[in-house]
C-alpha cells in the first residue's frame, strides 16, 4: 500500500513538472505547432529509454523503476493531449499540419526511446 | 526584449510605410478616377502612436505582477496543489488497471505489443480530456477560477497522468526487442488512430452537452443588452398583434438575428492585438466586474 501510495505521489510530481514546462514553453511559443506537449512527450521518452535499459541490465530494482517509469514518466508524459491537440487542429482545418504533429509524435519519442536504450546501456 | 521606444524597428517601419503609398498614386494617374483614389486612401488605416509599428508593441509583465497568482499562474498555488492531486488520481487509476489487468505475454508477435491496461487507459484518459476540455470552453455559466481549476485539475492532471506516452513507447521498443516489428506497427497505429476516434467523440459530446444551455445564456444576454423604451405611464399599448398592425414574426429569427448583430459590434477586424503577457481584462456586462 504505501508503495502504491508513493507511486501515486511520483505521478502527481509528474504532473506538476509536466504544468510547470508547459506553461513555460506556451507562454513565449505563439506559433500553431504545439510545441509543448511535443517537448515533454520527447523528454519523457527519452527518459524511459534511460530506465528501460538500467532495469533490464539490473542496475536498478524493479520498484525503483515503478516509481519513475509508471509513476514520474506516466504523469509527465501525456497521450490524451496530444491527440486532443491533433484532433484541434483538424477542427481548425489545419489539416497539414495535424498530419505533421501525428507523424513527428509518433517517430520522434520511438527514436527517443532508441537513444535513450543506447544511452542507458552505454555503460555496461 | 522588443519594446517600443526601440529605434530600429521604428526606422523600418518608416521605410516600409513609404512604399505602399505611392504606388495607388502612380497607377491612379494612369487608368483610375480621382474618386476611386481618394476611397483607397479612406480606406487605408491609418495607425498612429504605438499601432505604427511594424509589429505591435511588446508589453512586459510588471515585476509586482508576476508575483501574482491572477496574472502569472505559476505563482498560483492552488494550481500546483490541484495539478498535483489530480496527477496523483490518475496515476493510480492507470497504475490500479495496470494490476488489474495484468500483461499476458504471448509468442504471437502481432499480439505482443499490446498491453491492453495502457491502451485502455489512454482511450479513456483521451475521451475524458476531450469531453472535458470541449465542455469548459462552452460553460459560461462557470466562474472562470472554477472552470480554470477543473479544467487544470481534471484535465491536465488527472486525465494527463491517466494517459501515457512513454510507457506505450517501451512496450514498443520491448515488442521490437523480442522480434515483434509488425505487432508494434499495429499496437502503435491502432492506439493512434482510436484515440483519435475516441476524441473527436468526446469533443463532439462535450459541445452537445453544452449546445442547449448556451444558446439559452446567449439569448438571455441579447434580451438584457436590448433596452427597449418603455410606453409612458398612462399611454395604452394594444397587446392584440391584429389591433397593433404588427405582423406575427418568429421570435427566435428576431433574436438570433439580433445576436449577430451584437457580435458584430463586439469584434473590431483589423486592429492587431499588442503582444502583452497580461492576461486580458474582460469585464462582466451584467454586473460591471472585471475578472
Amino acid at each position: 500500500m504505501g508503495q502504491f501510495l508513493l507511486i501515486c505521489a511520483c505521478g502527481g510530481v509528474g504532473a506538476v513538472a509536466r504544468f510547470v514546462l508547459n506553461t513555460s514553453i506556451q507562454r513565449s511559443w505563439r506559433r500553431l505547432f504545439p510545441l509543448s506537449t511535443f517537448i515533454i512527450n520527447v523528454l519523457a521518452s527519452l527518459l524511459a529509454g534511460v530506465a528501460a535499459a538500467a532495469y533490464t541490465y539490473q542496475t536498478v530494482s524493479y520498484y525503483t523503476y515503478l516509481l519513475f517509469v509508471t509513476g514520474f514518466l506516466g504523469g509527465f508524459s501525456t497521450f490524451s493531449t496530444a491527440v486532443n491537440e491533433m484532433v484541434s487542429l483538424a477542427k481548425s482545418k489545419q489539416f497539414a499540419m495535424a498530419a505533421f504533429y501525428f507523424l513527428v509524435t509518433l517517430v520522434i519519442p520511438f527514436g527517443m526511446v532508441i537513444v535513450g536504450w543506447w544511452i542507458g546501456s552505454m555503460g555496461r | 526584449m522588443h519594446t517600443y521606444d526601440d529605434g530600429g524597428s521604428r526606422g523600418q517601419s518608416q521605410t516600409t510605410q513609404v512604399g505602399p503609398y505611392s504606388e495607388p498614386a502612380e497607377s491612379s494617374d494612369s487608368d483610375n478616377p480621382l474618386t476611386h483614389d481618394f476611397e483607397q486612401e479612406l480606406l487605408r488605416p491609418h495607425p498612429t502612436g504605438a499601432a505604427a509599428a511594424r509589429k505591435p508593441p511588446s508589453v512586459p509583465l510588471a515585476p509586482l505582477k508576476r508575483m501574482q497568482a491572477r496574472f502569472n499562474p505559476l505563482a498560483d498555488a492552488l494550481m500546483y496543489l490541484v495539478v498535483f492531486l489530480g496527477g496523483c488520481f490518475g496515476t493510480a487509476l492507470r497504475y490500479g488497471l495496470w494490476l488489474w489487468l495484468p500483461y499476458q505475454g504471448t509468442t504471437n508477435h502481432l499480439l505482443m505489443a499490446f498491453h491492453p491496461a495502457t491502451f485502455i487507459a489512454n482511450m479513456i484518459a483521451t475521451f475524458g480530456f476531450a469531453l472535458l476540455s470541449s465542455y469548459m470552453t462552452q460553460a459560461i455559466w462557470l466562474r472562470k477560477r472554477t472552470r480554470q481549476l477543473i479544467s487544470r485539475g481534471v484535465g491536465m492532471g488527472m486525465c494527463g497522468g491517466f494517459s501515457t506516452l512513454s510507457a506505450m513507447m517501451i512496450e514498443d521498443i520491448t515488442a521490437m526487442h523480442n522480434g515483434g516489428y509488425w505487432g508494434f506497427f499495429l499496437y502503435t497505429m491502432v492506439t493512434f488512430i482510436v484515440g483519435i476516434v475516441v476524441a473527436w467523440f468526446g469533443s463532439w459530446l462535450g459541445l452537445q452537452l453544452t449546445k442547449k444551455r448556451s444558446t439559452k445564456q446567449a439569448v438571455a444576454d441579447v434580451m438584457r443588452m436590448q433596452t427597449r423604451a418603455k410606453p409612458a405611464i398612462g399611454v395604452r399599448v394594444p397587446t392584440d398583434p391584429d389591433v397593433a398592425g404588427g405582423a406575427p414574426t418568429n421570435p427566435n429569427d428576431e433574436l438570433q438575428s439580433a445576436s449577430l448583430a451584437a457580435l458584430a459590434a463586439t469584434t473590431h477586424p483589423g486592429d492587431p492585438d499588442p503582444d502583452t503577457d497580461e492576461i486580458p481584462v474582460v469585464a462582466n456586462p451584467m454586473t460591471g466586474e472585471v475578472k
